[in-house]
């Protein structure tokens, strides 16, 4: 047992942890804002849009993550890299991040779309009837009345999907985007201390995901 | 333009075969562990000694806070540093039912938390030690409370089983990402993963409806 193989690749590690972050702090933002749009119209029940939004969430949720990373890899992405302003400008700049993220940011904005539409379907339903009888658009009572408190609600299982997403990035490095644990890897292939390295990485990841928790003020749950 | 052609998945049926039998066996074993084990989390995490109960409720915690793959990896290529050397399909199992263990103790604490206190009461009055009246009067129905959540764990099992190709254990994703590199015919692969994944995990769903109508309480609404 030696630290010395930690100290000595602490800067490439910080640098695996920092795309870590980065995609997961990505990531997070989207799946949120689409969670909430995929979420409300499933809830919504407009006739067909309702119908499709729901295949996709159950589909989604009904593979795995690492199937859906490898197939955006070697299916979309190529053809997609480079468009979007917005990724680019955030400073994404390898086609592995790039699909890695597509992937995360689909799979988990069904999952987060899922609780969302719980937490919608937990306010009761005199509450939509009251707002409605005051002459709030469809938009309004969702807007102003259901989703404020269904967020307040369904914050624990969000934070608990958040911390999944930050646990599933670990998985890009199947397709070689040099994050935490693809830079563990790299470690312990040239210095064989693959179990303090991965110790290490373990006790990373359960740091950050303790961070998230505090910051979204739930506690840690044991 | 890209024409399907089903014929490819034909030629390598073998394999195909190999990886669901790979799956189906690897989950069930995992499950079968992880159920084993979070029974004894839910024991030790509600035990009255506070320092077990600590202990175990931090061992879950760091369990449940870091990813599958690093555990997976801890099993296979951390073990043999303290010379402990397993196969890759014991490790995947292992690490698979640690991992879901610490999740589905959470489930049997909640189920534990449902049985009134009194029956714990009533049968420490009869002389039964805390884990005889844990095996004969509380787990029989903390398990049959919280079925739906045990279910749910065990599809998210079999999603979480193609981690063990990394390790490369031969299960469908393993197959699957072998076709798409040796033929580039990503979408009939796709098609046929999701496909597969989608029998595996409804057919869990259904075994949890059948179980759950089987062993429903009587007089009781079955709390989801």
């Amino acid at each position: 047992m030696t630290s010395d193989v930690i100290i000595n690749n602490l800067p490439f590690l910080m640098k695996g942890l920092l795309v870590t972050l980065k995609v997961s702090f990505i990531c997070i933002i989207l799946s949120l804002f689409s969670g909430i749009i995929l979420g409300t119209l499933r809830f919504a029940k407009i006739p067909l849009i309702s119908f499709i939004a729901g295949l996709f969430i159950d589909l989604t949720r009904a593979i795995p993550l690492i199937l859906f990373i490898i197939f955006v890899h070697f299916s979309v992405s190529p053809y997609l890299f480079g468009y979007s302003a917005f990724l680019n400008y955030m400073g994404i700049d390898s086609l592995e991040m790039y699909s890695a993220i597509i992937a995360l940011v689909i799979f988990n904005c069904a999952y987060i779309a899922e609780i969302i539409r719980s937490g919608l379907e937990s306010v009761g339903k005199d509450q939509i009837l009251a707002a409605q009888s005051l002459a709030l658009s469809k938009v309004q009572v969702i807007e102003h009345i259901v989703l404020p408190q269904a967020l307040r609600r369904i914050k624990p299982s969000l934070v608990a999907q958040l911390v999944t997403l930050v646990k599933d990035t670990s998985l890009a490095s199947a397709i070689d985007l040099i994050e935490l644990t693809r830079a563990c890897e790299i470690v312990y292939e040239t210095s064989y201390h693959e179990f303090e390295v991965l110790c290490f990485a373990a006790c990373v990841y359960v740091s950050v995901n303790f961070l998230i928790q505090k910051m979204f003020n739930t506690d840690i749950k044991c | 333009m890209y024409e399907m052609d089903f014929s490819t998945l034909l030629k390598n049926y073998p394999m195909i075969i190999e990886g669901i039998l790979t799956t189906i066996s690897v989950s069930l074993l995992a499950g079968i562990l992880a159920f084993v084990l979070g029974s004894f989390f839910a024991y030790f995490r509600t035990s009255p000694l506070n320092i077990i109960s600590k202990i175990t409720n931090f061992i879950v915690l760091f369990i449940r806070n870091m990813p599958l793959l690093i555990l997976i990896y801890l099993f296979y290529k951390g073990l043999p540093s303290i010379h402990l050397v397993l196969s890759a399909y014991a490790c995947g199992i292992l690490a698979l039912g640690l991992y879901t263990g610490c999740y589905i103790s959470d489930a049997i604490i909640s189920g534990i938390n449902a049985v009134p206190k009194e029956h714990f009461q009533a049968s420490q009055s009869l002389g039964m030690s805390r884990i005889k009246s844990f095996i004969y009067i509380i787990y029989p129905q903390a398990t049959r409370y919280v079925i739906p959540i045990l279910g749910n764990q065990f599809m998210s099992l079999v999603k979480n089983s193609s981690l063990v190709s990394f390790i490369a254990v031969t299960d469908i994703f393993y197959v699957v990402y072998k076709g798409i590199s040796d033929t580039y015919r990503i979408y009939e692969y796709f098609i046929l993963a999701v496909v597969l994944y989608l029998f595996l995990t409804g057919f869990v769903l259904l075994l949890t409806k059948i179980l759950q109508k089987i062993y429903r309480i009587p007089s009781q609404e079955v709390i989801v």
